[in-house]
């Protein structure tokens, strides 16, 4: 049976590459590479991604035969920038989303999303990148994976351009899985890997999983590091790896210059030389770059997008909705009043003006009214940009847990009174304002308003993000309501896992035997129809009680422009998933 | 200048004149003679007052907030216009001059007490004090000031935020004022009549309190207003990158950090907060200018 | 004089390490520790992997512990390594400090620039109009948020004349010296016109004294011309103060460059602090602390120095 779902889906592959035309055997087209956060780390909003061009929906997924890479032209460097230092250019050094950012372009992973021209978001899946095969046992609990003979590391000293082999996966597998890194309690469900011969490696899983192949491709995890970076060279300060690009320079707070790698596994590209990235902490001053001329991309607000546009007339816009889910949570005493009824958590999420937020957030109604392709989707528990699970909560599919949705602030009330609560109740509102950016801490405060509408009295507690709210809060240790981000995963199962089963990171502690036992069911489900079914019950089930309360930070379109000059910018990689210096940029060319 | 002279002797130094006559006169030509430092001086009382009664400048509620009404310009129903959620920015002006007053004058009450204490001890005593209050002050001014107070700011949680702040930019500022209190506690303790008071018996207690500290309350009488304006700066400084008092509760220096990437759209919302932050320490430094040349007696004397 | 030199340098010792004690312990009263940032949102729950972060950055064992091995280090001119980098604390800091140090002293200038003149016209011509616009310029200037002006600036250059969009990035002076100064002319004109306030006060001040005493008045009876007595007579002894108010604003200036840097882009201290301390990169914090803290007490030391230079009334023993 696993057997099975894997055939098909190789098969599907090659078709596409044969309808692709050219030599490249993955997705091509020019990623955002503006890494703009707003200034923060991890889970920010404002990551704006490339995309489609102006005034016309998305382009449909019939590829075409002609080759997207004929006439582009060689060479140029292409100006970026970016709003902070990457930490670390260790990719096993931090977390933060910048140095992932960073480490796509200069390191390889195993797999990589198929990004490419034409390629719908929900249809994004992982191929190989060091990895020229994948073959996955009967029981789909082995997974044999064989290396590509072509990969090279780049020709740097000490590691000279050597062929990457099966030692330095295991190397890297060391690091990811090491004491010291935080994020190997992702890659737990893997027994054991064992390394038969220099290019090949083998995963034995504790259980089948549905996304095993995500999980490689997950740029958070798994960077395949030469075996010279322990002893013979630094790896916090010299950066050497298979990827498309080398390291030129980096000039902390500076600016960092990456250079093409000619010897790429992937011929022919990158099709750029060089890329400059400056780094420039505030909006204004990269906005100000980008209207001078001297970047050729920048990420924009949805407040400033029109009149960019219409101040620049050559400029192309790229908007792209983020895989970001905001959700009200509730601590999980069981004294507090929505323990006692969940009828008071269906009343939260009723007072919640969900338009009005994609307005506050994405200025929707101006950029509709100017002809922009805005999305308007809400957050379910999967977020709107995560097309492969999301289900409408405004449409028929969401049942009749479809209200819950909606804003009425009467009926909220009636809620409330039902469950005993006519005259409302106190309680402690917090969120962090010191870590998502300018958008969210606008969409946690307009809560307030929402919660005092129909009677929650609240006190605000705004919390420091290091040494309050993420060691605390974030992971259910606090008393009252509280407001934030998921961590974005790339992948839509984590989601489920984090929140319904027994783990350090369930927010609300929330023990309800259905949708744990759903979780851990999608997980092992290794069909692709049966397992997007199994996610819209976990989100209809959720609406039911409101376990989490979705909310629209992150549901919108970020937006990203480009000078005239830049081509193929409508390629994208999955949103949230920083892998695009691989994915994206190599494929972007520059018409000078 | 022979006119701060005048100022001085018409309305402090004659008795024979009634009191409110004497303080009609002192404040006319206070104006008449200090233009600037009137101006500043009316500004301060309008800030104090707004501070107290902000219900009086203004009947709207400064943390309710009505999306629908976001970003709208100068009119008049909305002077300053409205911010990104919708709430009138002229009310959040007033409510949020609460928010400095306190500060700045608990900076000042607390930089003067602790400044006053060290410097006269220092001062007056000498020796083995003196020594050792001044190794601190040392520290304390070789501390890099915006970044310890930043510090004292995120730590400390347990105390309200103001309060953090209060102390932090109270404490640095106490150290460098306590320099030069010592100096005038020294040539305080030259004087005759000290010398005179210890012959007699007086104990040290009576001596400070009866001649060095007279002499020394100008000076931080001078430096008092400065301070605040001083502190207005810091405060505004820390809420701009974060660190002051947190939302919904209104400051000048928050909204400008929130405006940073709404302004080319909506500059209002730069320009009014940035613009009162701007009056409120000109002012406060214009009357601390003013005091100055008034009251410091090296700035009298005959010209 | 060398007696007094030597003392000098020897109570330097008890403040340097009173300044580091002081840093070291606060940053560490900050709630919330470094392992748990570091930990992030998978590892915040997880003891194991935070003992294994705690023990690979040193971060074990007590304060005063964790205090003596960081002075061993010091004494040797080792300043450790950033937590979260992994580059070395002197690396980082000999990128930046050469930027803040010239941001600071163009900023400097310019505040003389600015001040001195406005200080002694203001106080020759004391309680007129020259005096008034003077002073309201001055302290205008210091009222003004200098990170107001900055980022109106940039904004409205961005939007309507580009041409004031300041440089891309940051190049070294002795790179490319137009390059560099395009891009540390504006921010330090703020800086400076924020400090300018308090020099032209103290300027002021020391002018409104000098020219009160005696022998200038004398002067002025010998019938000697304005021009003369301001210039031979007043301004040496007006200028003293002004070397006490610059070397007073020193240590402001790295706390007080962070935000122009920021805006700005310019890679330099006050920036890369408000980074260590938000990351709560100890080995970094506690490096710029001991480093800002030496210069300021040698600076110190050369002020009173130039003193004796200047005043030859002025002796030490």
């Amino acid at each position: 049976m696993a057997a099975e779902y894997w055939d098909r889906y190789a098969r599907e592959r090659r078709s596409r590459r044969r309808f692709l035309g050219g030599a490249v055997a993955t997705g091509a087209g020019a990623a955002g590479l503006a890494l703009v956060g707003c200034g923060d780390d991890d889970d920010d909003d404002a990551t704006p991604k490339s995309g489609l061009a102006t005034n016309t929906p998305a382009p449909n997924a019939t590829p075409t035969p002609t080759d997207p890479y004929a006439g582009a032209k060689r060479g140029g460097t292409y100006k970026a920038d970016q709003a902070g230092d990457p930490p670390t250019i260790d990719p096993y050094g931090n977390l933060s989303f910048l140095t992932k950012g960073f480490s796509a372009f200069i390191y390889s992973r195993l797999f990589k999303y198929n990004a490419g021209a034409g390629v719908k978001k929900s249809d994004l899946l992982p191929v190989g990148d060091l990895a020229e095969s994948s073959e996955a046992s009967p029981d789909g609990l082995t997974w044999t994976i064989k290396l590509r003979k072509d990969a090279k590391f780049h020709n740097v000293a000490p590691v000279n351009g050597r062929a990457v082999t099966s030692d330095d996966v295991k190397f890297s597998w060391g690091r990811a899985t090491a004491e010291a890194n935080t994020n190997r309690s992702q890659l737990a469900f893997v027994d054991k890997v064992e390394y038969p011969d220099a290019s090949t490696v083998k995963f034995t899983l504790k259980a089948p999983n549905a996304a095993f192949l995500d999980v490689l491709a997950d740029a958070n995890l798994l960077w395949i590091m030469p075996t010279e970076s322990k002893g013979k060279f630094n790896p916090a300060q010299q950066a050497i790896g298979s990827g498309p690009w080398m390291l030129d320079s980096y000039q902390p707070s500076v600016v960092i210059k990456y250079k093409k790698n000619p010897a790429w596994h992937v011929p022919g590209f990158p099709l750029m030389d060089a890329i400059e990235s400056a780094i420039i902490p505030e909006y204004a001053n990269r906005l100000a770059q980008f209207q001078a001329g001297n970047t050729d991309v920048s990420g924009v607000t949805a407040e400033d997008i029109v009149s960019v546009k219409k101040a620049m007339a050559n400029i192309n816009l790229y908007g792209e909705v983020s895989q970001l889910l905001s959700m009200v949570f509730f601590d999980p005493d069981p004294a507090s009043p929505w323990a006692k009824d969940p009828r008071v958590k269906q009343a939260v999420s009723m007072a919640i003006d969900r338009a009005g937020l994609m307005d506050l957030g994405y200025n929707v109604k101006k950029l509709k009214a100017e002809g922009l392709a805005v999305s308007e989707r809400w957050n379910n528990l999967i977020p709107a940009g995560m097309e492969r699970f999301w289900l409408d909560p405004t449409g028929s599919a969401q049942g009749e847990t479809k209200k819950y949705f909606e804003y009425n602030v009467k009926e909220a009330k009636a809620l409330l009174a039902a469950a005993g609560f006519a005259n409302g109740f106190e309680t402690v509102y917090q969120y962090t304002a010191n870590r998502y950016g300018a958008a969210f801490n606008a969409i946690a405060e307009a809560h307030i308003g929402f919660l005092n509408e129909i009677g929650i009295k609240t006190t605000t507690d705004v919390q420091d993000y290091a040494s309050k709210y993420v060691t605390q809060t974030f992971v259910g240790n606090f008393k009252g309501i509280a407001f934030g981000y998921e961590t974005p995963f790339p992948e839509g199962g984590s989601y489920p896992n984090r929140m319904f089963t027994e783990n350090a990171s369930n927010h609300s502690k929330i023990v309800d035997a259905e949708l744990a036992a759903l979780a851990t069911k999608q997980q092992q489900e290794l069909d692709p129809a049966k397992r997007k079914e199994m996610f819209f019950e976990i989100q209809r089930k959720n609406a039911a009680k409101m376990h989490y309360v979705p909310s629209n930070a992150g549901a919108g379109t970020g937006w990203t422009a480009f000078q005239a000059w830049v081509k193929n910018i409508d390629v994208a990689t999955v949103p949230g998933s920083y892998g695009g210096g691989t994915e994206t940029a190599p494929y972007r060319w520059l018409d000078k | 200048m022979a006119s701060n002279a005048r100022v001085l002797e018409t309305y402090a130094l004659r008795p024979e004149v009634p009191l409110s006559e004497r303080l009609r006169r002192g404040v006319g030509n206070f104006i008449k003679q200090k233009p600037l430092g009137a101006f500043g001086a009316a500004v301060v009382l309008l800030l104090i007052a707004m501070a107290l009664v902000p219900q009086a400048f203004t009947s709207l509620d400064p943390t309710k907030s009505a999306l629908l009404d976001r970003y709208q310009g100068p009119s008049a129903a909305h002077w300053f216009g409205t911010d990104q959620q919708g709430r009138d920015l002229y009310t959040r002006i007033v409510y949020g001059t609460r928010n400095l007053i306190i500060i700045g004058f608990g900076v000042v009450m607390i930089s003067s007490s602790v400044a006053l204490v060290l410097g006269v001890v220092s001062g007056y005593f000498g020796g083995g004090f003196d020594t050792l209050i001044q190794r601190v002050v040392d520290i304390g001014i070789a501390l890099p000031g915006l970044i310890f107070i930043i510090l004292v700011v995120t730590s400390l949680q347990q105390i309200p935020v103001n309060l953090r702040i209060m102390l932090a930019v109270g404490s640095l500022s106490a150290l460098s004022s306590s320099r030069v209190i010592r100096g005038a506690s020294i040539s305080a303790k030259q004087n005759q009549y000290v010398e005179a008071a210890r012959v007699i018996g007086a104990s040290d207690f009576r001596i400070i309190f009866r001649h060095v500290t007279p002499n020394v309350f100008p000076i931080l009488i001078i430096g008092a207003s400065i301070q605040v304006g001083g502190a207005v700066l810091v405060e505004s400084s820390l809420s701009f990158l974060g660190y002051g008092v947190q939302p919904p509760t209104p400051s000048w220096g928050r909204m400008l950090n929130e405006a940073r990437e709404r302004l080319v759209q909506h500059p209002h919302l730069a320009i009014y907060p940035g613009l009162v932050i701007f009056f409120t320490v000109y002012s406060f430094n214009m009357l601390g200018d003013a005091l100055r040349d008034v009251l410091d007696p090296r700035m009298r004397g005959s010209r | 004089m060398q007696r007094y030199i030597l003392r000098r340098l020897l109570l330097m010792i008890p403040t340097l390490l009173g300044v580091s004690f002081v840093v070291f312990v606060i940053v560490r009263a900050v709630p919330g520790d470094v392992v748990d940032l570091i930990a992030g949102d998978f590892g915040a729950a997880d003891p194991a992997t935070k003992d294994a972060i705690r023990k690979e950055f040193g971060l074990e064992g007590n304060i005063i512990s964790q205090y003596i091995r960081w002075l061993g280090d010091i004494v040797q001119f080792d300043l450790g390594k950033s937590l979260i980098s992994g580059r070395t604390v002197t690396s980082e800091l000999s990128n930046r400090l050469p930027v803040t140090f010239q941001l600071g002293l163009m900023a400097i200038f310019f505040s003389l620039l600015i001040a001195v003149p406005i200080g002694i016209i203001s106080a020759i011509r004391q309680d007129t109009w020259a005096d008034f616009v003077g002073r309201s310029f001055a302290i205008g200037l210091l009222a003004a948020p200098g990170f107001w002006l900055a980022i109106l600036l940039i904004s409205m250059a961005g939007r309507y004349f580009t041409w004031g969009v300041p440089p891309t990035t940051y190049v070294e002076f002795t790179d490319n010296p137009i390059g560099n100064l395009k891009l540390m002319l504006v921010p330090s004109l703020i800086l400076g016109g924020g400090l300018s306030g308090s020099v032209m006060r103290f300027t002021r001040s020391t002018m409104l004294e000098t020219l009160r005493q005696d022998y200038i008045r004398t002067a002025w009876s010998k019938g000697l011309q304005e021009r003369v007595i301001i210039v031979r007579h007043a301004m040496r002894n007006a200028l003293i103060p002004v070397v006490t108010v610059v070397g007073l604003q020193l240590p402001i200036l790295v706390g007080g460059t962070v935000i122009i840097e920021s805006v700005y882009s310019i890679p330099g201290m006050g920036r890369y602090y408000i980074a260590a301390i938000d990351s709560k990169d100890y080995p970094v914090i506690q490096g710029i602390n001991i480093i800002v803290a030496t210069v300021v007490v040698f600076s110190n030391l050369g002020v009173d120095l130039l003193y004796s230079v200047i005043d030859p009334r002025i002796r030490y023993s």
